[in-house]
């Protein structure tokens, strides 16, 4: 008799290996969050909202340059924010601060956001035609470049304390953006970073990236280059 | 770390899969991993073996990675080569603007499945026979 499901069948010929069957499939594993993402899309258009997908090192400047974007826009654009962070809401309060609603994702072990994680956040804001959300991924060069989020615009933010080998070291991050913020600008006359290099770098992976040079910490000429940015890509 | 994300994807869909055609028990999952996508082959084994932990179907199954070389295009001289690291400089003329042809798969291509018996079967089996 049968060991495996107690048939009449001799084990040896009716072992569970003789059940097996090779199933094809040809999926793409990242499908489901390009759905999602797609869904969010549509809805951000169809909404009028411009969504920008901020990635970047941490400590590059993301959460600043999104509290001086809010000082220059907020007066003229209804801004919210989606902050991605694995633990805690030290950068949800700091955005709160401004005055700008705020949802705080966090991602516990995971280091970069998703598709659904967007989704669920964006239905807690009042969107209206002609806002801004603004979306602060997890601190990371390497997991967000991997993950459509329905957005826009893919920026990465690199600061110049980081080195002008960045987008050599982190090229999927960089070719998948749209736009590169080189941030701490002010920075340059005290910090060896050779800007011709890290354009060339730039270039290297992504001829396509639009710079913006910005001091986040300032109402500085990059600033508000990025911002007359913004008001050119705000949907009409 | 987003291997854990992409493992716990794969093992999604491979019980899905499974279970449309009424097998419970996954022995092999085979996928394509692209060079350009930034998945380490190594760390994706590693986080699959945490995925299919305590899972029903997928507790002994064994991940088979197909890694897909990358290959890009010039736009002007339409040269193809190998944009190590992503870096899409033609080496023919030096032009910057390149198709990528291969390099950012991510597909879960097929799996090898089979039945167990359900708990309980072997007992009723028997007390059937008697």
């Amino acid at each position: 008799m049968c060991d495996t499901c107690g048939c009449q069948e001799n084990p040896i010929q009716h072992g569970e290996n003789n059940a097996l069957k090779s199933i094809d499939i040809a999926g793409d594993i990242l499908q489901r969050n390009k759905q999602i993402a797609a869904g969010n899309k549509t809805y951000f258009d169809q909404s009028r909202v411009l969504t920008i997908n901020l990635m970047g090192s941490p400590g590059c400047g993301k959460t600043t340059f999104i509290t001086q974007t809010i000082e220059i826009l907020s007066s003229e654009t209804g801004i919210h924010v989606i902050e991605g962070d694995q633990f805690g809401s030290l950068d949800a309060d700091r955005i709160k601060k401004t005055g700008v609603p705020v949802v705080q994702i966090n991602t516990g072990n995971g280091c970069h956001l998703e598709a659904k994680d967007v989704e669920k956040a964006a239905k807690e804001f009042d969107l209206h035609p002609g806002d801004l959300l603004l979306i602060e991924n997890v601190g990371n060069l390497v997991c967000p470049a991997l993950f459509d989020l329905g957005e826009h615009l893919r920026v990465v933010m690199w600061s110049i304390t980081e080195g002008e080998d960045k987008p050599l070291k982190y090229a999927p991050m960089f070719h998948s953006a749209h736009v590169c913020l080189i941030n701490k600008a002010d920075l340059l006359d005290h910090i060896p970073f050779h800007l011709e290099q890290a354009l060339e770098n730039l270039k290297k992976v992504n001829h396509a990236l639009k710079v913006f040079f910005v001091s986040a910490l300032r109402v500085d000429a990059g600033m508000k280059k990025w911002v007359g940015f913004l008001k050119q890509k705000m949907p009409v | 770390m987003h291997e854990l994300s992409i493992a716990i994807r794969i093992t999604e869909i491979a019980a899905e899969a499974a279970r449309r055609e009424r097998m419970n028990r996954i022995d092999a999952v085979h996928v394509e991993i692209g060079e350009l996508t930034g998945i380490v082959p190594d760390a994706l084994d590693n986080a699959f073996r945490m995925a299919v932990k305590n899972t029903s179907m997928l507790a002994n199954a064994t991940l088979h990675m197909h890694v897909v070389s990358a290959l890009a295009e010039c736009k002007a001289c339409h040269k193809t080569f190998d944009p190590v690291g992503f870096v899409t400089v033609c080496p023919a003329c030096n032009a910057s603007e390149c198709n990528i042809i291969k390099g950012k798969e991510l597909h879960i291509l097929s799996l090898t499945a089979g039945r167990k018996p359900e708990e309980g079967f072997i007992k009723n089996q028997l007390k059937n026979q008697t």
